[in-house]
This record gives C-alpha cells, sequence and structure tokens, in this order.
C-alpha cells in the first residue's frame, strides 16, 4: 500500500514540476490542484505536506495530525475539545484554515477550532509557515493551514473503507469513493467518529466526566472537463459535531457544544492560450449552539452566513513569468443571541507575480488590498525569493506584511462590541535554508515578526469586557527540520523531524505570550518491509506560560508523549490491511490547559478495506 | 555589591523579625484561634478550574497565598470562587464554577466538609433563622430560573430551594427576613423579600436600576443600584416597613459599585475612584476621596479605618492589594492571586 502510495505522490511532484516548467497544455495535467496559489506563490516559504501515510497516522483531528508533525502549538481543553493553535508564537485567530483556496476561519470568533476538522475527509493537506494575507487574507500570520481535495482525471474507480475502534468506546468510520475518467472527476468522503471519552486521569481518583462527542463529515469534489477550454469544479463540505465539554471538577456544570459548519464553492476555470480565467462562486456557513446547562433545553447560539465572489486571471508572458490579478467580494450576514444582526461587505483586489530568472533564481511578489466601510485595511504584501547557487542548497527569503481583521464578535457583540477597532496588524521577514541531498533534507529558518494592534477583550469602565486594540508583540523564532528517506528492496524506512524555538514577547511587558512554548519538538520513524510497517511518533512540548505576569509557578508543565503503531496488508492486493495503535505509549501524565489532563496510554485497532 | 545586598536583606529583616515580636509582647494577650486569625481572607476568584484564598496578617507582616491548599494537601476549593459567608468558627466558601461550597474553619482552614450537591451557580450567601442560604443565577440566559439553596447547618445539605422568580445575586437577612437583590451586570430592578421561617416571597420592592450590593444598617437595607449606561443610585430601604423610604440619585456616577458601610460612613466605587459620604447624607458625593493605583478595581473592603482595593489588572496575571487609610494614603500593598474579589476580616 505505502509503495504503491509514494509511487503515486512521484508521479504528481514529477507532474507538478513539469507543468511548471512547461507553460502550455495546462489540461494535460492529471491531477488538477484545488488551490494554484499554494503551489504558485510559496517558493519564498517552507510548505509541507502532509501525505495520506501521514494524515493516517494521526487520527481523527486537525490537532492530533499537526501536533505530532509539526511545530504548531496547541491548547486543548481535553481530547477532542476546544483545540486553539499557537503558530510561529502567534495567537489563535493568527493562523488562518484555507479550504480549497477560501478561507475559512470563522467570522464570529476569527479562528478554526481544530478538533471540528476531520483529517480523513481531505486527499491533501499542507503547512504553510508564515505570512499569507496577501493571498489568503485575514488571519494567515503565523501561517497557514491548507486541505485540499485534489482531483485526478485518469480511468479510476475505487473504494475506501476505514474502521477505527479504541478504549474509551472511540469509534471512527470513513469512506472513500474516488471515480474518474479523462472528463469527469469526483472524490468523495464521508466520516463518522465518537467517543465516549471518560478516560481516567493518571495518579488521580477522577476520570474525564462529560466528554462525550460524536460529529459527522463529509467533503466531495467533483471536476468536469467541459470542453479543451473550459474546466468546471464542484466543492462542497459539512462538518456536524455534538461535543460535551468535559468538567474540571465533578461538580461544574455539565455543558454542550454543537457545530454545524457547511462550505461549498464553484470554480471555474477557462484556458484561453496565455491567459487563464477563473471565477469562484462559494457559500460558507457555521452556525453554534452552547448549552450552559444540558439539564434544559436553554441555549445561546451563534450563526454567520458567507457569500462570496472571485475572479482570478492568470497571465503567461512566457515560461518563466506569470502574473495574477485577483478581484473578489465577501459578504458576511451574522446573528446570535448576543450578536446584533449585522452585515459586512469586503472586496479585495489583488496582484501577484512570479519570475523564473534562471533555474538558480527566482522572485515573486503580491499584493492585496481590502476595501471596507468596518475598518481600515493596510496594503498587504509579500515578496519573496528563491536562490538555488548549487544543486543542493537553497536560499529562501520573504518579507510581508499581514493582518487578522476584527470577528463579528469583536464589532457587534451586544454591550461590548466595538465598532472603532482596527486589523491587528503583522510585519515579518524570515529566512531560509534548504539543504537537499538523494535521501536527505534539511531546513533552517529564522524569522522574526511584529505585530501592533492585538485586538484583546479587556474589562473597561464599569468591569465589561470590550475588545480594542492594545498591545505590541515581537516574535523571534527558529525552526530546524529534517528528513530522510531511504529504500532498500523491500525495505522503506522514513524519518523526520521538528525543532522550533519560539519567544513571542509582549513589547511593553517583555513576558512571554502565555500559552506559546519555547521549545517544541515532534519526530517519526517509519519502517515498512513488504506487507508489514511500523511508526513512532515523538513529541515534546516545552512549558507555557499561563499567566500575563509569567508568574513560574502558574505554568503548564513540559511533556513527551509517543505513540507507537503497527500495520500489515492481509492479502497481497492490499485489499484487506490492519492497524494497531499504542497512543502515549510511556503513559505520560500531561495537560496542555491547567487541571484538564490528558490521557494516558490507550489503544486503538484500525481495518482498511479496498475495494 | 550582591553580598552587601543580601546582608542588608538579612539585617532588615531581623529588625522586622525583632519590632514583630515587640509588638507581640505588648499587645493585649489574646490568644489566636489558629493561623489565620488577626488578619484579613483575600478571595482570589482564579479560572474555571481553581481559586484560591490569599491572607493577610492585621500588621501585614505575614502575606501567604493558597492557604487552604496548604492546610488541606493540596485540595482545591472550586473554580471561580465568588464569596464567602461565616457562620460562628466556621467560613463556607463559595464555587460558582464548580457548584460547591467548600466549609473551613476560618481561623485554621483546614476542612470541615463539602456542599457539592444542591446548587447551580452558587453566588452570595448569609445565616439565618439557623439555616444558610444561598443565591444561585442557574442558566445565565435564564433571569427567572434563579433561586436560593437552604443549607442545614448540621448536616452541611442542602435541603430544599426557594424559587425567587427574578435574577438572585446579592443576599442579606435581618429578623427572619432575606433581601435578595434581583440584579445582575445591569439586568433587573428589584429586591425580593423572603420570609426565611415559610421559605416565601414577601414582597418585591422596586428600586428602579440594577441593584450590584448592599448593606444592613440601623434597621435600614442600603442598596446601590447601577449599570453601564444611567447615572447610579442610593435606595434605601426600611426594614421595618419593607417600603423604600428614599433614594439618592449620584449624578455624573455611572457604574458605581461595592458598597461597603463603616462607621457611619457609606463607600463606594466608581472604576478606580474611591468614595465616600456620611451615612445620613441627602447627596451624593461630587468627587472622589481618592484615586486608587489599581489598573483595575475589582474587590473592595473597608474595615477598622481601612481601606482594600483589589487589583485584578489585566484578569490574566497576579493580582495586588492596595490598603489604604480612610484618607486614602497608601499604606501598604502585597500580590495576591489571580483576581482578587473581596476581603473578609477575622478579628
Amino acid at each position: 500500500m505505502t509503495l504503491r502510495f509514494y509511487i503515486f505522490l512521484l508521479g504528481i511532484l514529477v507532474c507538478q514540476s513539469v507543468s511548471a516548467q512547461t507553460t502550455h497544455g495546462i489540461l494535460l495535467q492529471e491531477v488538477e490542484v484545488s488551490d494554484k496559489k499554494l503551489k504558485n506563490y510559496s517558493d519564498s516559504q517552507n510548505v509541507q505536506k502532509l501525505n495520506d501515510s501521514i494524515i493516517r497516522k494521526s487520527q481523527p483531528s486537525l490537532t492530533n495530525l499537526l501536533n505530532f508533525s509539526t511545530g504548531i502549538y496547541f491548547k486543548e481543553n481535553g481530547l477532542g475539545m476546544v483545540s486553539s493553535p499557537s503558530f510561529r508564537g502567534t495567537t489563535a485567530q493568527q493562523t488562518a484554515v484555507i479550504w480549497n483556496g477560501i478561507n475559512i476561519n470563522s467570522q464570529l470568533n476569527g479562528q478554526t477550532d481544530f478538533n471540528t476538522i476531520t483529517t480523513s475527509d481531505f486527499n491533501s493537506i499542507s503547512v504553510r509557515a508564515g505570512g499569507g494575507s496577501s493571498l489568503y487574507g485575514t488571519s494567515a500570520i503565523g501561517g497557514s493551514i491548507h486541505l485540499n481535495t485534489d482531483l485526478r482525471f485518469r480511468n479510476e474507480f475505487s473504494n475506501k473503507l476505514s474502521l477505527n475502534y479504541g478504549i474509551f468506546n472511540t469509534f471512527g468510520v470513513n469512506y472513500h469513493l474516488r471515480y474518474s475518467d479523462e472528463k469527469i472527476s469526483f472524490f468523495g468522503s464521508i466520516s463518522r467518529n465518537s467517543s465516549d471519552n471518560d478516560y481516567e486521569y493518571l495518579n488521580s481518583k477522577l476520570k474525564n466526566l462529560n466528554g462525550n462527542y460524536f460529529n459527522s463529515s463529509y467533503n466531495i469534489g467533483f471536476g468536469y472537463k467541459i470542453n479543451s477550454r473550459n474546466l468546471l469544479k464542484i466543492y462542497s463540505q459539512v462538518y456536524d459535531g455534538e461535543r460535551h465539554f468535559s468538567l474540571i471538577n465533578p461538580t461544574d456544570s455539565k455543558t454542550k457544544y454543537q457545530d454545524l459548519n457547511t462550505r461549498n464553492l464553484a470554480d471555474l476555470t477557462t484556458y484561453l492560450g496565455d491567459f487563464t480565467s477563473n471565477v469562484k462562486v462559494g457559500f460558507l456557513s457555521e452556525k453554534y449552539k452552547y448549552f450552559g446547562n444540558i439539564k434544559n433545553d436553554n441555549f445561546t447560539f451563534g450563526k454567520e452566513e458567507t457569500l462570496l465572489a472571485k475572479y482570478n486571471l492568470n497571465y503567461r508572458f512566457n515560461s518563466k513569468i506569470q502574473t495574477d490579478f485577483v478581484a473578489d467580494f465577501t459578504q458576511n450576514k451574522g446573528n446570535g443571541s448576543d450578536i446584533q444582526h449585522d452585515k459586512r461587505t469586503i472586496s479585495g483586489f489583488g496582484l501577484q507575480f512570479k519570475h523564473d530568472v534562471n533555474p538558480l533564481i527566482s522572485y515573486d511578489w503580491s499584493l492585496r488590498k481590502e476595501i471596507t466601510s468596518n475598518y481600515k485595511s493596510p496594503l498587504l504584501y509579500s515578496i519573496g525569493a528563491n536562490l538555488k547557487p548549487v544543486k543542493f542548497y537553497t536560499l529562501k527569503a520573504n518579507f510581508s506584511q499581514n493582518f487578522r481583521i476584527p470577528t463579528f464578535n469583536d464589532l457587534y457583540w451586544q454591550g461590548a462590541g466595538n465598532l472603532d477597532l482596527k486589523p491587528e496588524k503583522s510585519l515579518q521577514g524570515e529566512i531560509g535554508n534548504v539543504f537537499q541531498f538523494e535521501n536527505f533534507t534539511f531546513t533552517a529558518t529564522v524569522f522574526h515578526s511584529k505585530i501592533k494592534d492585538m485586538i484583546r477583550w479587556l474589562p473597561q469602565n464599569g468591569g465589561v469586557f470590550k475588545p480594542i486594540n492594545t498591545d505590541r508583540v515581537s516574535i523571534f523564532g527558529s525552526e530546524i527540520s529534517m528528513s530522510y528517506q531511504k529504500k532498500i528492496d523491500k525495505h522503506q524506512f522514513d524519518f523526520n523531524a521538528n525543532y522550533s524555538y519560539t519567544k513571542s514577547e509582549n513589547e511593553k511587558t517583555n513576558k512571554q505570550l502565555t500559552f506559546v512554548p519555547f521549545h517544541k519538538t515532534t519526530a517519526s520513524v517509519a519502517y515498512s518491509y513488504s506487507r508489514f510497517s511500523a511508526f513512532y511518533q515523538y513529541l515534546f512540548n516545552g512549558e507555557v506560560f499561563t499567566q500575563t505576569d509569567n508568574n513560574p509557578k502558574k505554568i503548564i508543565e513540559n511533556y513527551t508523549v509517543s505513540n507507537l503503531g503497527f500495520s500489515a496488508d492481509l492479502d497481497a492486493r492490499n485489499n484487506y490491511s490492519i492497524g494497531f495503535k499504542i497512543l502515549n505509549l510511556w503513559n505520560e501524565d500531561y495537560e496542555s490547559v491547567e487541571n484538564r489532563p490528558l490521557p494516558g496510554r490507550n489503544y486503538t485497532i484500525n481495518l482498511t478495506l479496498n475495494f | 555589591m550582591k553580598i552587601t545586598k543580601l546582608l542588608f536583606l538579612a539585617l532588615a529583616s531581623s529588625i522586622l523579625f525583632v519590632s514583630c515580636s515587640d509588638d507581640d509582647d505588648n499587645s493585649t494577650p489574646q490568644v489566636p484561634l489558629g493561623m489565620y486569625d488577626n488578619g484579613v481572607l483575600i478571595i482570589n476568584e482564579g479560572s474555571d478550574s481553581a481559586g484560591s484564598i490569599s491572607y493577610a496578617s492585621a500588621d501585614f507582616l505575614t502575606i501567604e497565598q493558597n492557604i487552604y491548599g496548604a492546610v488541606n494537601s493540596g485540595d482545591g476549593i472550586g473554580g471561580y470562587v465568588q464569596s464567602m459567608f461565616f457562620d460562628g468558627d466556621r467560613a463556607f466558601i463559595i464555587s460558582n464554577g464548580s457548584n460547591k461550597i467548600t466549609v473551613v474553619n476560618r481561623y485554621t482552614f483546614e476542612l470541615i466538609g463539602k456542599i457539592e450537591t444542591g446548587f447551580n451557580v452558587p453566588r452570595y450567601g448569609v445565616v439565618e433563622n439557623g439555616k444558610a442560604y444561598v443565591t444561585n443565577l442557574a442558566d445565565f440566559t435564564d433571569l427567572t430560573d434563579d433561586f436560593v439553596s437552604v443549607i442545614n447547618l448540621s448536616t452541611l445539605t442542602v435541603e430544599s430551594s426557594i424559587p425567587v422568580n427574578a435574577i438572585a445575586e446579592r443576599i442579606e437577612s435581618e429578623n427572619g427576613k432575606l433581601y435578595v437583590a434581583n440584579g445582575s451586570f445591569g439586568a433587573g430592578s428589584t429586591v425580593t423579600v423572603i420570609n426565611a421561617a415559610t421559605k416565601t416571597i414577601e414582597s418585591t420592592i422596586d428600586v428602579g436600576l440594577s441593584p450590584n450590593s448592599m448593606e444592613e444598617e440601623d434597621g435600614f437595607l442600603y442598596v446601590l443600584c447601577g449599570n453601564s449606561t444611567a447615572d447610579s443610585k442610593l435606595v434605601k430601604i426600611s426594614l421595618a416597613t419593607n417600603q423604600k423610604v428614599s433614594e439618592i440619585a449620584m449624578t455624573g456616577l455611572v457604574s458605581a459599585q461595592n458598597l461597603n458601610i463603616e462607621d457611619n460612613k457609606i463607600y463606594f466605587t466608581v472604576n478606580s475612584d474611591v468614595y465616600s459620604q456620611n451615612l445620613n447624607a441627602t447627596t451624593s458625593a461630587a468627587t472622589p476621596l481618592f484615586t486608587s493605583t489599581a489598573t483595575t478595581l475589582y474587590g473592595f473592603g473597608v474595615e477598622d479605618g481601612k481601606i482594600y482595593v483589589g487589583d485584578a489588572k489585566d484578569y490574566a496575571s497576579d493580582g495586588e492589594v492596595f490598603v489604604y487609610t480612610t484618607t486614602g494614603t497608601l499604606q501598604k500593598q502585597f500580590s495576591v492571586g489571580l483576581i482578587p474579589n473581596g476581603f473578609y476580616f477575622n478579628d
């Protein structure tokens, strides 16, 4: 299974790099990526692509996946509960989640809860470190996570059913269907996850009470080559889940939270010689209900609907120079029990340019300006270069201005919303070094960013919390990653490791931001022989402060968590495979939020059928 | 430099110790009832997972954090600790986040018992008629489901509850009657009078604006009312008739809070400003007594000629307590736990 996958992956990479060199005849491309900007305008930054085998190792949520494979830090209110990222020392609202090129962070609170994304629904997930607002808009400050549905145009019909069962009655099922020929391509995924989640706390008599959850989701991509000039793609995704929020003290009131998020996008690409025109129309909705006490039916809610239209015109001057012009229009309508009904309209214009000067040097830049009546938007820009003086070494440099816009809650919360808010602005630069040898890649990056006008909810006169533009934050950090692959006969060996150092300080107090660790390390080793494979994952999270005064007594202690997994194909054609995972192998007693312990050693069994 | 500093510190502390013991020798021979007698107890509201109690001795030479945890081997009193009330030697510590009351000896802080059922976001309590009465906000979105839990003081269990049919927040008692302020965050505008013995509502007094704090003094109930937009007002209710007898409009003072009556003076706060006026004044103080150095004045108390201000700062760092004379001279300041919200006195 893995071997076949690697061959396939290699196929994609070759295919893409070929098409990047030769401009015309894009329709010959067998794989249609859903987010072309990620491919075209990210050369001066680090993009980590998480392939299907990595996705399958860390189920079910985006938190599990990224926690063990990237430098992104997660603050998780207990297993499966609300999960907030900190990417390169930024806040949860400063990481953008992009679905098929569209920003899907909540318009209500500005962030994505990483436990409400079921990763097995996507066939490609990438992590782009550093600023991206000039391409993706709000929140792309620390970086962006790209959930893509790539479509293949070739004769194919395949089904995959994957079943997971773990202790605490944790059940997961995922089904993939692919159908494609040279004209039509369909990818569909449907998932269901549920758990009683009543694990016992280590070194305590208590257990995780009221932590049960269930969720269902699907993700669909459909592509149709109408004729040699026109390609239509339709994407749709729904996530519907309910979580009971686990208790800290057994006597706490029991609460629950329901999410319903829908995303729909139609995309028409027209190839006109050197021009490629692309029209996108999308409709997104989000809705939550919070039940403050599950004993009764009272709840508070928020909902928001987004309508967007986006036009992109790409022009290729020649095989080395291309430019894109973007015009888009977004309308958000939100209301809720605590939010006044309100509407926001944003128009955006963008210009991007990329030049491969010669095989050794390339550079790109992009500009974006948003216009809205609500607040003044800064000019968003990015400029980057990629130098490859010798075969094994690449130097990358990027400088950008990015922003995070005020959310619906910030602007319209009843009795607190502040219509005078400005967006948070970030200026940042980074330099990356990539050393690439036959089987070995080593990357070292340093970055520095300054963020001003941070939006924080602070108590105002009379004790009412209101959002205001306050602190400045200065972030300095470095990231080191390495990967090694080796294949000898039937033996395949993979090794990956990341280390990140992040100093993220409030400029006024010189204190580290809360819930930003100085150190984080991840590593994984995978080995496969013939039909058998095994992996080991390692995570080290350094201590974090929980108070802004960095009181050394108010910290979350560092922790080290490891997972071990085995899998075997039951037949030669890998129609059946069975896997077994031991999570938290060394039974570490740990938590990422005070008094919210995460589970000790636990087990999951997996069965996958391909037909 | 460092060594000299250390020497200085050693010297200074020895002087302090000496003067401390001198004081003890001179003071009237009163045997302390526990480690935390003769001092002030400060509630640190804390987070959803844990609040704490700090202690400062009357001379402020001893400041101790998390005294309950220290005495009871790391045990916790729950999250969002709201308030405390007393029954003789016993202190009842209310955690609204964890729906529980921890009962301790108020002088030693040794655990006596926990009351863990019968609450839904408990807020304030009083003892009357041989029982304890604790208000509960219940569901935040429902302003009519609030209730008062009735606690049997010998079994330490909730034996019944009294529906209030309005917000149930602050509570005072006098002559077998419970006075429940129906105000929270600017909502509500009445005070409910409950007969403690029959557990029935006797009357509802309209105060016109959200009551946020109140105190009984000389047969009258003084109720401070306000919200975030209107001028606040001080309503005086006769406990003999349960009727409003007068009210003082506090012109220009929005969000006045923290009513305290001490030595025939009324104290209250507006943001970081501390005001005082005579108990029998007919108009409100126009200028503050002083402006405290607190960034976020949160807890407030007046006792024995001292004004205590709890600074919650940004609600995400250790709080600070400032102690002033009643004329507003800063006497002492010290760090406490997360979000200091109230002062209680063991003397």
